[in-house]
């Protein structure tokens, strides 16, 4: 029995190498110049972002990401409003670990979905108390 | 002679590698509103190799003369380095008179802020570029918020060399005569014309080599060109000076409507207004501005180039900005 007989539609799925590597059908735009080796973690994380730029409206809005992979100099994910360039962050990892970065390149790859690539900073803040990041959830 | 050398590096697209340090470009457009400077003026052919004695100091450089030029596509004439002064003094002489063509008093005006722009934009310190900039963004508006101003006649009129500061220019010319046609505010468009010059801000961390390449950039040269925009906003975000929808025109001139721009791919609605304005400004010049690696093009073939790629850009404010180059 096959699936139009059942009325069913087959939906197609994006292509996870186009989604990640050649993001709205153009050439890569970014830095990615991290020197160590990457680890791909692909896991469900929380970055609650520093008030850098007065401008920007989500300081100290907790956002959930998802994180890509990381490597001894930095780490990459994906969230769903835009960093800018310069802008700093605490990602929490789901162990408790938190770790303070700064944004270096920021690409949209689907509708309210971004890519960002940061380097590990030296965290001037605090890292958010994990309940706040809990309630956030 | 270092910052009259690097003038001329960035101004001059034709001259013969022996008289590289021996002469600067000056547009055409401004020599014929300096009647009173008496240089030897040279020209170069294209193909040639070296510059000709085109006017003695005692000669005249009728209007007339200078439209023959323009027909054959010279823009650019030269000075002898050792002129400098005196070619200075002159511009600062005829700004000091009324001037009833508001285009060449942006012509003088643009040129008369050359030097300390190119100089601030060498230095280290990004403040001192925004300084040059409010100021030349402060000159220029009040030019442009002239009854008799056309945008037409300046665009045949302002130089279009690959120069970055002529380039910021015009592009702060461009998008404040633009927004001004839309409404914006006059506090606003102060902010917004220097906003327009310190556009490219970034793209003075990229080597000059790779700016003036005559063929086309390789991978590493393209991927650090399209830094640019990244590179200048952090710069101009860190001095904490601009405003939010400034730092978006340093950020967001080279995005596209269709989100198929740079350095994030945003999409329309998510693009701030400012750089949509400035990149409709941004793209018109450099379509119309010698390259290194292509001629200049006409106004009208410019705006047929930028039509045909309609999904670029914000399309009320091509449709105003064609009414307006049109006028």
């Amino acid at each position: 029995m096959n699936e139009q007989a059942l009325g069913a539609e087959r939906v197609p799925l994006p292509d996870l190498t186009d989604v990640l590597r050649r993001p709205r059908g153009c050439n890569k735009t970014w830095t990615d110049s991290r020197r160590f080796p990457r680890i791909h973690a692909n896991v469900a994380c929380q970055a609650a972002p520093e008030s850098t730029y007065r401008w920007v409206g989500h300081e100290s809005q907790p956002q959930d990401v998802w994180l890509r992979e990381m490597s001894r100099g930095g780490a990459s994910f994906f969230h769903g409003a835009q960093f800018f360039p310069g802008e700093r962050c605490t990602l929490c990892l789901p162990t408790g670990v938190c770790l303070h970065l700064e944004v270096i390149w920021c690409r949209r790859v689907a509708e309210g979905t971004f890519l960002s690539g940061c380097r590990f900073v030296k965290g001037d803040a605090a890292a958010p108390p994990a309940s706040d990041l809990a309630s956030a959830k | 002679m270092a910052s009259a050398s690097t003038d001329l590096e960035h101004a001059a697209p034709l001259y013969g590698a022996d008289d590289d340090s021996r002469f600067f470009a000056v547009p055409l457009t401004i020599l014929v509103g300096l009647a009173e400077l008496r240089c030897d003026i040279y020209i170069q052919y294209a193909g040639a190799s070296r510059k000709m004695l085109y006017k003695s100091a005692n000669a005249d450089l009728p209007a007339a003369d200078a439209e023959k030029l323009r027909r054959r596509n010279v823009r650019h004439l030269f000075l002898r380095v050792e002129d400098r002064q005196a070619y200075d003094l002159a511009v600062g002489e005829a700004l000091a008179r009324p001037i009833n063509d508001p285009s060449v008093q942006l012509a003088l005006t643009v040129d008369q802020h050359r030097e300390a722009f190119q100089c601030a934009m060498r230095g280290r310190s990004a403040a001192q570029v925004v300084t040059a900039a409010k100021q030349v963004g402060d000159d220029v508006l009040q030019i442009i918020k002239q009854d008799n101003f056309s945008v037409g006649m300046a665009v045949t009129l302002l130089d279009h060399d690959q120069c970055t500061f002529q380039h910021s220019c015009n592009v702060a010319i461009y998008s404040a005569a633009l927004a001004r046609s839309v409404g914006m505010a006059d506090e606003d468009l102060k902010l917004l014309t220097s906003g327009g010059v310190l556009h490219d801000i970034g793209k003075r961390h990229i080597p000059t080599f790779i700016l003036k390449k005559p063929g086309r950039l390789d991978d590493r040269e393209r991927e650090l060109v399209r830094q640019h925009p990244a590179t200048g906003f952090r710069e101009l975000a860190a001095l904490g000076q601009l405003t939010w929808a400034q730092l978006m025109m340093a950020y967001q001139h080279h995005e596209w409507i269709n989100g198929l721009g740079y350095p994030v791919g945003i999409t329309g609605d998510e693009m701030h207004p400012w750089a949509r304005i400035c990149a409709v400004a941004d793209v018109f010049d450099a379509l119309t501005a010698n390259r290194p690696y292509r001629e200049a093009g006409h106004a009208r073939s410019a705006l047929q180039t930028m039509k045909d790629e309609s999904g670029h850009f914000d399309k009320e404010l091509f449709k105003q900005w064609t009414e307006l180059v049109a006028s």
